[in-house]
């Protein structure tokens, strides 16, 4: 089994690091194979990357029918099957007061899943030492490439040819 | 939708032409009702305590002024503003006596519901009660002694009502017309007052609440209040 | 044709705005960028413990003290009374609920219509909204007559079958306050990742601690930067209805009453862009403290407050509309009561805080905002915004204890006259808010670094015929 080698090239601008990407593809560098870190959020458009695609928020979804459901029962669950209690010589439940319960909960529900949502997607939080470089808040952009250890040759050449600042082996290092 | 026809439905008859500003009822409630006084700077800062107190409205210019006097409580409205407010249903409808009903343990005291009732009729407990001594020994034992932070108002002496029902389920029959007194109406020294159950046709108050001289204060908010208040004479106060 | 020959003698270059002026045009190293930043949280003269000192002093006497005082001898030492039931506790609530919509308008309104110039600002402003959400959160607790009951208010199952009213407008003040809190403590939050990700890795010791759990082991990886975006977009878009929603809420305790001058169904509207007003008047005020403590003038521009007056003058226009509608209707066809209340304002003790409330959110602005050189100047916004939320704050003042004293059956007219014990407490909510204020700038970084990175990366200069202009382009 080839020895697997990480390497990272900091590049000082998302143009070279578009031309640097396109170089690794050429050599036959998958797309998961690469990692970009940076500090400004250059969209995967202008680094020509593969965009990811989301077409429905369900994470969102789901929320905010958790909250609605909340805000049924905090509303209707305790009239109808607890304890009902007259008021105002009105009927036990109304639409229109209930509408305000029913809304808040599921705006909180919405927002709650969309925020959970983002946190397990992004694995957050996370302590364990990862691979990181803080200097891509000095605005540098690294590319991480996940290689066999044949190629890293090659792989340097081409990083340094499309203007890497630096290319080293990253370590593990806590956040 | 309001009132329901089964149960009681307890109504208050005020007649104005023969109340005379005496304020007993006044005394009365703050006797049977464990109301404190509060003392002169308290009143004079708009917090006097009282369940019941008579408006008294000056009419006309000198030499013809008169003095007019509307004893004003608890109207226990069928559709009472202040019991929607409340977040905690610490005033609800009784179903089952038609009565705004006050329940002192649950009271947080926001105050909603003094701002919602039209006729300012709840009160509120500014402080800790203070009976000065010996009054501290008449107090009543069927009523509890409010503490601070909590609204109350007049409640048609609830507690009358149940001790009356309870006698009348003791002895096997059902409540008769004039078992049920409370303190003011059983005060006034001019029979103002008259107390009974609407749904009861024979009663008192049936009669007198379809009397041609039956007004509702406020009418027009559509509170729906449980007391009727009489008139012939010249003009309506309030 | 003589004369446009003569005409084409005077022509003269238009005059060209010098482009470093603006933020977004004048990008500088990263690095530097952070170090401006990171400087002030890190160094506090002695100026600054002292005013923490004096706030912290404030809250304890002010706030707490008389608080305690309070609840041990019950409401009667305020000054309230019947048929005032609220009175400045209730006013203070209302105008610190309205500051909250001012980070809510600024980082969810303007991202969503891309306002460019909301960049450097939004974290700023959001966290005046959680601030002043906790400032306000305090009052519904402080006002009750038996605070150490107020657990009755929450829905928590209980063998006694007791439940909250779910019809009362204060329920669904709870909901709304805790909804909104939430809301905008996770929009603060969520920008602010990757700031915190730069500070972690620039400080040592107990910031270093703080700052690695708070950034959550952010790398800056392509995927976390989509959903980071993703999310926030879904943020602006939902948290703008909820700020909308909060508002209306808290006017719904007043609109929902039988009380003449309350019974309004403007109300709604009215207190919403009352807030925004008040909200972004505020911004403006404490931006500017903030950009002259901490030395912050690369982020904070001259462009910057000059959009954020305009914007206070256009609202200013609007609460006016407002304003007059719900004046013009009582005064019109409203009942006797009603033309009781318009005494009260206009010759009755509450007079010269309804002149005042006009002066401050009508008067000064319309005469004072239209103009450029009194939009630059940081001096004069300061104190309008100030007049504004002195303005704003009379505004609920004679709303809620001021209406409240005119009832149906004139022998239960009373006058009200704040004790003591509720301007202190008042005040100390002040100091509250510019405390966790003060506290907060040392620990969080207030811009958002990469937001305006991001600008400057769209922003280029771009020539059109024979002049030179500005160019924004859109990057996602």
């Amino acid at each position: 089994m080839p020895r697997k080698v990480l390497l990272t090239g900091l590049y000082t601008d998302v143009h070279k690091a578009a031309d640097a990407l396109d170089g690794l593809r050429l050599l036959g560098l998958r797309e998961e194979d690469l990692q970009i870190s940076q500090g400004v959020p250059h969209s995967s458009k202008m680094l020509g990357r593969p965009h990811i695609h989301e077409r429905i928020p369900w994470a969102s979804i789901i929320g905010a029918l958790i909250g609605f459901s909340i805000g049924f029962f905090l509303t209707y669950g305790t009239q109808w099957f607890f304890y009902a209690i007259r008021v105002g010589g009105r009927p036990y439940t109304s639409i229109p007061t209930s509408v305000i319960p029913l809304y808040e909960m599921t705006m909180l529900g919405l927002i709650l899943g969309t925020f959970l949502n983002f946190l397990w997607k992004c694995g957050f939080p996370s302590t364990k030492p990862q691979y990181y470089d803080p200097i891509i808040n000095e605005g540098r952009i690294a590319i991480m490439a996940n290689i066999d250890m044949r190629y890293e040759e090659d792989v340097r050449r081409v990083m340094a040819d499309k203007g890497a600042e630096r290319i080293y082996e990253p370590e593990r290092r806590p956040l | 939708m309001s009132e329901t026809k089964t149960g009681h439905k307890w109504t208050m008859i005020v007649d104005l032409d023969r109340c005379t500003g005496c304020q007993a009822c006044v005394v009365a409630c703050h006797a049977e009702n464990n109301v404190p006084t509060v003392g002169p700077e308290e009143v004079g800062m708009g917090r006097s305590r009282h369940w019941i107190r008579i408006e008294r409205y000056w009419d006309g210019e000198y030499p013809d002024i008169r003095a007019r006097f509307i004893p004003i409580m608890c109207q226990q409205c069928g559709h009472a503003p202040c019991e929607p407010v409340c977040p905690v249903f610490a005033s609800y409808h009784s179903d089952t006596e038609n009565l705004n009903v006050q329940v002192y343990n649950r009271c947080i005291g926001t105050r909603y519901c003094a701002n919602n009732c039209p006729y300012s009729v709840r009160v509120y407990n500014w402080f800790d009660p203070y009976f000065p001594e010996p009054l501290e020994q008449q107090l009543n034992p069927d009523v509890t002694v409010r503490y601070r932070g909590i609204m109350e108002k007049c409640t048609f002496c609830i507690q009358r009502i149940k001790r009356a029902e309870d006698a009348a389920q003791a002895e096997g029959r059902l409540l008769h017309d004039g078992d049920v007194v409370p303190a003011c109406v059983q005060a006034c020294p001019t029979k103002v007052f008259t107390f009974g159950d609407r749904n009861d046709e024979h009663s008192e108050v049936a009669e007198l609440a379809r009397s041609r001289r039956g007004f509702h204060v406020l009418e027009d908010l559509g509170t729906d209040p449980s007391v009727v208040y009489l008139k012939g004479g010249e003009s309506h106060a309030g | 044709m003589q004369g446009d020959l003569s005409r084409l003698r005077n022509f003269v270059w238009p005059h060209q705005d010098d482009p470093k002026e603006r933020l977004l045009l004048d990008p500088i190293p990263q690095e530097e960028m952070n170090q401006i930043m990171l400087r002030p949280m890190m160094k506090a003269g002695p100026g600054y413990w002292l005013t923490v000192a004096l706030l912290a002093l404030v809250v304890a006497g002010a706030l707490f003290g008389y608080w305690f005082y309070m609840i041990r001898w019950g409401m009667g030492v305020a000054g309230i009374r019947r048929p005032v039931g609220w009175g400045v506790f209730i006013a203070t609530f209302v105008f610190w609920i309205g500051i909250s919509h001012s980070g809510t308008f600024v980082s969810a309104i303007l991202r969503v219509f891309n306002a460019e110039y909301r960049r450097p600002i939004t974290r700023a402003a959001e966290l005046m909204t959680s601030f002043s959400l906790l400032a306000g959160a305090i009052f519904p607790v402080l006002h009750l007559g038996r605070p150490w009951t107020v657990y009755y208010m929450l829905p928590i199952p209980n063998q006694r079958l007791l439940w909250d009213n779910f019809q009362s407008p204060l329920s669904w003040d709870l909901l709304a306050i805790t909804t909104y809190l939430l809301s905008s403590t996770i929009y603060v939050y969520l920008p602010m990742i990757p700031d915190l990700a730069m500070a972690r890795d620039r400080t040592k010791g107990w910031r270093h601690v703080l700052y690695k759990l708070t950034s959550l082991g952010w790398r800056g990886l392509e995927y976390e930067w989509h959903y980071l975006h993703k999310t926030i977009n879904i943020f602006a878009f939902a948290i703008i209805p909820i700020m909308f929603s909060v508002h209306t809420i808290v006017s719904w305790d007043f609109a929902m009453a039988k009380q003449i001058g309350w019974r309004s169904s403007i109300f709604g509207p009215y207190f919403v862009v009352g807030a925004i007003f008040s909200g972004v008047s505020a911004v403006i005020a404490v931006l500017l403290v903030v950009r002259k403590t901490m030395n912050l003038q690369y982020f904070l521009r001259k462009e910057h407050f000059e959009a954020l007056a305009k914007l206070v003058l256009i609202f200013s226009f609007s609460w006016a509309y407002f304003f007059f509608n719900d004046y013009l209707i009582e005064w019109y066809g409203g009942e006797w009561v009603g033309h009781q209340l318009l005494t009260l304002q206009a010759r009755g003790p509450i007079a010269p805080l309804w002149y005042g409330m006009i002066f401050f959110n009508i008067v000064v602005p319309w005469t004072t905002l239209w103009s450029k050189k009194v939009r630059q100047s940081p001096t004069a916004l300061f104190f309008i915004a100030l007049g504004i939320q002195v303005g704003m704050y009379l505004e609920r003042y004679i709303i809620i204890p001021g209406f409240l004293q005119r009832q149906r059956l004139p022998f239960d007219w009373g006058e009200y006259n704040p004790q003591p014990v509720e301007l202190s407490i008042a005040i100390g909510t002040l100091a509250l808010f510019c405390l966790l204020y003060v506290l907060a700038s040392r620990v969080i970084p207030l811009i958002p670094v990469w937001e305006v990175l991001e600008g400057q990366l769209s922003h280029s200069r771009r020539r059109i015929g024979k002049t030179v202009v500005t160019s924004i382009a859109e990057l996602e």
